[in-house]
């Protein structure tokens, strides 16, 4: 088993959005970063993967194994995070340990009091008083009590201020030296997916744009500029986006093929995602 | 299953005080008014709101997305529902039971200890009874969108049972009302059993 996650030809349609044969492939020991704008179809398919909704058609595989004919054995090994804290409000630290502890055949408790000493939450308060930093460090801090070996996390960071974020981005780094952890993460916060992960899917409007290593993606694009007249005589097929101003032309091009006869910057993800948005929509 | 049990008690930690208050009243005014069905009659109300309440909880705090992200099948999130309406029947009972006794003891009440178990048995089962009838409406549409129907639900059977002699069909005769007792609990076992059923198809295909 060389794919801790497995999607193929996944397709979920509703009336007015289709998430469309999407594939991707998260190899063992690696961070994934699933990208795109909002209601691009991230979550979708994260709710897919936890059988939240129902696919119309194609397969996932989490640890090679179907998730849903293994859905609670997969289940235990997993440790995921909404964009929200879903415990009850009235809720303390200690009694999410006595419930989870019953929920998760491996849960450990000395793991997740260390988390809890180690993201400063408070014990004696009540769910409902805990501020949305605290309350994401603390799904963060069960997903990773029961010695899970793959996280998911749907936008996991967003809303969050950056000091926070980077604390939560270092747990992650942290975990991955493992290497039989995986974990695939969704946002649209490009920044913090370029710093961590090593994969990059990214998904606009219900179909997977591309999904490759970061350094492959960042090697083989980049942003030439040049002028009007000029960008007319470029082979369109290594241009995959641009973006035209009276000073001249941007385009995001396949580097190797430019090297030498233009200047060609280093693109970031960043550019990668909004180049290709373009020129897709053209 | 028992860690979703005690996560409702958790959840219901919040209402204790005014659960608290509200029984303590009755108590004390059963006592005062040597009116002694009276609290076994708001107990067992209370007592049958709390499953509902864990449910409205849930739906706030989006719980059940979250369970399902855990080595939980949603055969055990129904289920779990039915049981900690289970257990909550019992309580009543036993409560009731205690505190009947008390006051039957205190207060020389005409009411003898065996008619009022009757009683008190025949309340648990009438909460089992309505949760068998609320479940699958409020696993189908939520506790808040259930509201309307939960209040229909709830007049149903008391709307059929003062239009039935209007209809020209006659109450039940003494001899099936003798009988009451012992059909009642299988015929609530099967009830249960098909509400339980019926909840658990509708939740297998619930999305969240």
């Amino acid at each position: 088993m060389d794919n801790i996650l497995e999607i193929q030809n996944l397709t979920k349609a509703y009336d007015d959005f289709t998430l469309d044969k999407i594939s991707l492939a998260l190899p063992k020991g690696s961070i994934m970063g699933f990208i795109g704008g909002n209601g691009a179809g991230k979550t979708t398919t994260i709710k897919l993967i936890l059988n939240l909704i129902h696919r119309d058609s194609g397969n996932i595989k989490v640890f090679g194994l179907d998730n849903l004919d293994y859905e609670k054995q997969i289940k235990e090994d997993l440790g995921v995070v909404f964009d929200e804290s879903s415990f009850p409000a009235s809720m303390k630290v200690p009694h999410i340990n006595k419930v989870l502890g019953r929920i998760y055949k491996n849960w450990d408790a000395v793991v997740f009091s260390s988390y809890i000493d180690k993201f400063g939450l408070p014990v004696k308060k009540e769910i409902k008083d805990f501020s949305r930093g605290m309350k994401m460090k603390l799904a963060i801090a069960v997903a990773l009590s029961h010695h899970a070996k793959l996280l998911i996390l749907d936008e996991a960071t967003s809303g969050l201020d950056p000091v926070v974020r980077d604390e939560i981005l270092d747990v992650f780094l942290d975990f991955i030296q493992d290497e039989n952890h995986s974990i695939f993460v969704s946002s649209h916060i490009i920044s913090d997916i370029e710093k961590v992960a090593d994969y990059i899917a990214f998904i606009n409007n219900g179909r997977i744009i591309f999904c490759e290593s970061k350094d492959q993606l960042l090697n083989n694009y980049g942003i030439l500029k040049c002028r009007t007249a000029e960008f007319e005589t470029l082979d369109r097929t290594y241009v995959k986006g641009y973006r035209k101003s009276e000073f001249g032309v941007e385009a995001l091009v396949i580097r190797d093929h430019f090297r030498g006869k233009y200047t060609v910057d280093r693109a970031s993800i960043e550019d990668i995602m909004l180049y290709t948005i373009k020129g897709e929509s053209r | 299953m028992k860690g979703l049990i005690i996560k409702d008690f958790f959840a219901l930690a919040r209402q204790a005080r005014i659960f608290l208050a509200a029984t303590a009243f009755y108590l004390i005014y059963s006592i005062t008014t040597k009116n002694i069905t009276m609290f076994a009659v708001m107990f067992t109300m209370f007592m049958g709101f709390l499953p509902i309440n864990t449910m409205a909880f849930d739906e706030q705090s989006k719980w059940n997305k979250y369970a399902l992200s855990m080595p939980l099948t949603r055969t055990d999130i129904v289920l779990s529902k039915y049981l900690l309406s289970g257990i909550v029947a019992l309580l009543a009972i036993l409560v009731n039971f205690a505190v009947t006794a008390i006051l039957i003891r205190f207060t020389n009440s005409a009411t003898g200890l065996k008619e009022a178990s009757l009683y008190i048995l025949a309340g648990g089962g009438v909460l089992l009874f309505y949760v068998a009838l609320l479940l699958p409406v409020l696993f189908k549409f939520g506790v808040e969108k259930g509201r309307m129907l939960m209040m229909a639900v709830f007049l149903a059977p008391l709307l059929i049972a003062t239009l039935l002699p209007k209809l020209g069909i006659p109450w039940p005769n003494v001899s099936l009302l003798e009988a009451l007792p012992h059909l009642a609990p299988p015929a609530l076992l099967v009830f249960l059993l098909i509400s339980m059923a019926t909840s658990i198809r509708i939740y297998q295909k619930k999305e969240f």
